[in-house]
């Protein structure tokens, strides 16, 4: 189809041509029969009767009515439009960074939560999420719920369990640390995942006492580590320092279901006392039903729904809360169709939560604005409705006309903003793997779920924007236009402008203060009272499971670590702990000591000599734990302010001594540091701390943290920090080497990554909003040129003008701040648990946003009120 | 109005009754609206008169539904004219109509004719 019949010019042409060679052809007939030429022609024009009509039967054939008016609504709205470029090039631009802004964040929560992972089968998968009292809580269940619920459902089978790993790979002399994940032997199976290579788990394997470890492995590491070798399956590992067999590989990308996973092994749950070199007694640990830290996906079985399954598990979940009144204590399970963002970490799920609606209000703002746009251009037409209407156009003609423009705005919008959107998308992926520090395998090019999001929010933009035009039209008593001209029938028009900047400020304020408490969060966590050195410390997370095989030789390694590492150029002290900083502590039990009664809560951490020369910290009082703190001395510990001061007010607390872990355990106080960001970042300075030595109580080889401070650059010294591991051990893998500055990001990311995102809608919703109270005022003022001229000439000064105007605008920002800040009381509230260290009516944020919002209020309204004043008076009295 | 005066000896066209003239009047070759008129005229020896505003929307509704097709073509006296020919469904379609005028024929004269008897009895 050519452009030419889309809009039927063709067609018309044809059909003239056609009624043209029938009169023709009816004259000559006549002709031929006798009749004179006037004659045949005066009567074959009569025979023909009204050509119009008989060219509009014809047409009517091919193309109905309503499609026929609306192709002309459209062409003429077109018409319209080009003949104002300036106006329709803004609103087009304004409407498609409005959808293509609100389709950009829905194409990111469309990717984490609507496409599934690579490979996976999704159709009928449910993640299985957890009810606690009535709320929602971390997804972790307990392996022993996973059997019984296995045994007692029809509904959703098969079902898999799995529980998230670091292990050590050992292949030939090199080491790997790798994410693995302990699953049920059903896993691929219930994921509907063919592997590339071997098979999948037997059930048999599976088994507690199964005889040997069996491993799958992911498509990358078969690549890195075995350089793609053909004959992998059956090829012998080493995991923690286990000899395990290879029997599959899962295919390409695939490493989870779930996003962020980056799983390269997965063993049988049930292997993983083994795994851990657990005390024999311990190895049915994983049985127990307190042991919480599996997660669930089942499929629906076939011809069963969704609500069928709650219905059988709400009945399965009050048994086993019968049965196991402590353990499963007013728990009831939450079965969600699955999605590769899984039941998900609360805060990103508020993320995606509070985007949209950051997006929408924005898009608001927009339709606001052009909503007046068009009402101005309005008042320049109303001549030509008038004219209309008079002439007998129906009303609903009109308000159509309208509508077409509105919709042709919208359409070419929507073109605009999809280029947009695949743009802006790419971007954001972009800032989010930054955030992230890494390359996320996802995948944010929109798609038809977005074209359709992008649609819907089209279709109510336009409905939006031409609502308010549209009323004005079809309340608008058309004899005064005929009779007037333009100065004597504004008035109407103000009123509904000036609701639509009022609405405009109060979003602004709602989406500006959002922006605000997110930044002030952001500046007071970068401005935190950590007491320790945040720059120039790695922290390099080694496993030691490879090479020590019990408490002992863990923290023998880990010493022999410390002193190689120490001796390379450029570190300052080197340490070790269980736990990184910021990380939550161990547990420890309530501490109890001094004058106090009761037990009370502290966090703790386990850690080396030197350890807080590593982390920078100068105590108050007394020393750290230090290379004299081993096995067979008498236990010590540092402590925080916080605690010395609960527990032994008014005293020294050097000396002191408390017990811990029920009374079991006693240890000397031998320091006190100050109240720092030891275990968490958002009430560290709250908390009570305990430090201990690691080398009186040892745990387990696994996962440690080294604590490493260094001068100069982490980029320099990282590769020799490896070498140096290396060299003293090379069964240890690094599992990650990052500075305490990106273990600080990663704590705050979310907070920046919102607060970026809200200032980007809130700056452009802060622009429009301004430039639309700047319209209105001068809007009016051009109104008014005879009246101000009147009133200079006879003899107002400037200032008494330009006071009047600025009355007038600012009456209106104000309603606007105040309607804002009532809907802030109820919007702020949403961003809850993101902020750090304020509430949602943050004092100084609000000041800060009401400043902002004034200042731009009264620039807005200063511009047209100084040209007000400015006027000439003859002029503006020849005017009409 | 003047149809008024026409009553006596034109006939209004049954509703659906062009459609089925204007494909019988395109078995014997192609034609242009004109000339079918005229052959409708001059084949019902003047009585059926088939009004320009009624033939070429009916025209354009034929070939819609793809029982007649259109060329542009000159005329015997070099006049350029849309020509309408036959297709092979509306070949078909004719067949149908044909046998279904012909049963509504028969059925409406049984019935004028029972009807005629009941009177003069």
């Amino acid at each position: 189809m050519n452009w030419k019949s889309i809009f039927g010019r063709q067609r018309d042409d044809e059909i003239n041509e056609e009624i043209e060679s029938h009169l023709r052809m009816a004259i000559q007939g006549r002709v031929e029969r006798g009749e004179s030429p006037d004659e045949a022609r005066h009567n074959a024009i009569r025979e023909l009767g009204n050509t119009m009509s008989v060219k509009e039967a014809i047409r009517d054939v091919w193309v109905s009515r309503t499609t026929q008016e609306l192709v002309q609504d459209i062409r003429f709205a077109a018409r319209v439009l080009a003949k104002s470029p300036g106006f329709s090039v803004a609103a087009i631009a304004l409407i498609a960074l409005g959808i293509g802004g609100n389709a950009t964040i829905y194409s990111m929560i469309s990717a984490v939560s609507y496409k599934p992972m690579p490979s996976i089968h999704a159709d009928n998968l449910i993640s299985l999420g957890i009810m606690r009292d009535g709320r929602q809580d971390d997804p972790g269940n307990s392996y022993a719920n996973y059997v019984d619920y296995v045994a007692q459902t029809k509904t959703l089978r098969p079902m898999l369990a799995r529980g998230w790993d670091r292990f050590t790979v050992t292949l030939d002399k090199a080491s790997y640390g790798v994410l693995g994940t302990l699953v049920t032997t059903n896993y691929f199976e219930t994921l509907g995942i063919r592997l590339v290579k071997g098979r999948p788990f037997t059930e048999a394997e599976g088994r507690l006492d199964a005889s040997g470890l069996v491993a799958v492995i992911s498509h990358s590491f078969w690549q890195e580590a075995f350089q793609g070798a053909d004959d992998i399956v059956g090829r012998k590992i080493t995991l923690n320092g286990h000899p395990a067999t290879i029997v599959g590989v899962a295919p390409e990308r695939f490493h989870g279901p779930q996003v962020g996973e980056r799983n390269d092994v997965w063993v049988p749950l049930l292997s993983y006392a083994r795994i851990h070199r657990m005390e024999p007694a311990l190895h049915g640990r994983a049985l127990f039903r307190d042991s919480i830290g599996v997660e669930l996906i089942a499929r629906l079985a076939p011809g069963v729904s969704l609500s069928q399954a709650r219905a059988e598990f709400d009945t399965i979940s009050k048994r086993l809360e019968a049965a196991y009144p402590e353990a499963n204590k007013g728990m009831s399970v939450l079965l969600e169709p699955y999605s590769a963002m899984g039941p998900g970490i609360q805060r990103i799920r508020l993320f995606m939560n509070i985007m949209p609606v950051v997006a929408l209000l924005a898009l608001l703002v927009v339709c606001a604005n052009v909503a007046n746009l068009m009402l101005s251009r309005a008042v320049f037409r109303q001549r030509e409705i008038a004219v209309r209407e008079s002439l007998g156009a129906p009303r609903s003609r009109i308000l159509r006309m309208l509508m077409a423009e509105g919709l042709t705005l919208s359409l070419v919008a929507l073109v605009a903003a999809w280029v947009f959107t695949r743009w802006a998308s790419q971007g954001l992926l972009h800032l989010a793997a930054q955030d992230a520090g890494r390359a996320l395998d996802l995948d944010f090019t929109p798609d038809w779920r977005v074209a359709g999001y992008a649609l819907t929010l089209a279709v109510f933009a336009t409905l939006a924007f031409t609502i308010t035009p549209a009323i004005r039209a079809w309340r608008q008593d058309p004899l005064p236009w005929l009779k007037a001209g333009e100065q004597g029938v504004l008035r109407g028009r103000s009123r509904l402008s000036s609701a639509l900047v009022v609405a405009q400020l109060a979003l602004c304020v709602v989406l500006i203060t959002g922006a605000g408490l997110a930044y002030r969060s952001q500046y007071l966590i970068n401005n935190l009272e950590f007491h320790y050195e945040t720059d120039h410390l790695a922290l390099v997370i080694v496993g030691t499971a490879g090479s020590a095989t019990d408490p002992e030789q863990h923290v023998a390694l880990l010493e022999r670590l410390r002193e190689r590492l120490r001796a390379v150029p450029g570190v300052l002290a080197v340490s070790y702990a269980r736990r990184v900083p910021l990380r939550g502590g161990i547990p420890l039990g309530p501490v109890k000591g001094g004058a106090v009664l009761e037990p009370i809560p502290a966090d703790a951490n386990s850690v080396g000599p030197d350890f807080l020369k590593a982390l920078g910290v100068v105590p108050l009082e007394g020393r750290g734990i230090s290379e004299t703190d081993r096995v067979g001395t008498k236990r010590v510990a540092v402590v925080n302010q916080n605690l010395a001061r609960a527990l032994w007010p008014g005293l020294s607390a050097i000396g002191q001594t408390f017990t811990f872990d029920g009374g079991k355990d006693l240890a000397e106080v031998v320091g006190v540091v100050p109240n720092g960001a030891y275990t968490d970042l958002q009430e560290g300075e709250r908390r009570n701390v305990v430090f201990v030595a690691e080398r009186q109580s040892p745990a387990n080889p696994g996962e440690t943290p080294l604590h490493v401070r260094y001068a100069g650059s982490l980029d320099r010294i990282a590769p020799a920090i490896r070498a140096a591991i290396r060299e003293t051990d090379a069964r240890v893998p690094v599992f990650e080497l990052r500075g305490m500055e990106v273990e600080v990001r990663n704590q705050t990311g979310p907070v920046l990554m919102i607060a970026t995102l809200l200032s980007v809608f809130a700056i452009g919703a802060l622009v429009l909003a301004g430039i639309g109270l700047y319209a209105v005022i001068a809007f009016h003022m051009s109104r008014r040129t005879r009246d101000f001229g009147i009133r200079i000439a006879l003899g107002a000064s400037s200032g008494q003008i330009i006071k009047a105007v600025l009355k007038e605008g600012l009456v209106l920002s104000a309603i606007g701040l105040a309607a804002g800040f009532g809907l802030n009381v109820a919007g702020a509230k949403a961003l809850g648990s993101l902020l750090y260290g304020i509430t949602a009516t943050d004092a100084p944020t609000y000041l800060g946003v009401f400043t902002l919002l004034s200042t731009v209020s009264l620039v807005a309204c200063y511009l047209p009120a100084r040209r007000a004043a400015r006027i000439d008076p003859m002029q503006a009295l020849r005017q009409e | 109005m003047a149809k008024v005066d026409l009553y006596q000896n034109r006939i209004e066209l049954l509703q659906g009754t062009l459609d089925m003239l204007i494909l019988q009047t395109l078995r014997w070759g192609t034609q242009h609206g004109y000339g079918i008129s005229q052959a409708i005229r001059a084949g019902s020896n003047e009585v059926l008169q088939v009004e320009t505003g009624s033939l070429y929307p009916a025209l354009h509704r034929l070939e819609k539904r793809g029982w007649i097709k259109s060329e542009w073509k000159t005329s015997a006296n070099k006049q350029r004219a849309k020509y309408y020919r036959l297709t092979s469904t509306g070949r078909k379609q004719l067949a149908s109509e044909q046998s279904r005028w012909t049963q509504l024929v028969a059925a409406m004269a049984a019935l004028m004719q029972s009807s005629g008897s009941e009177v003069k009895s």
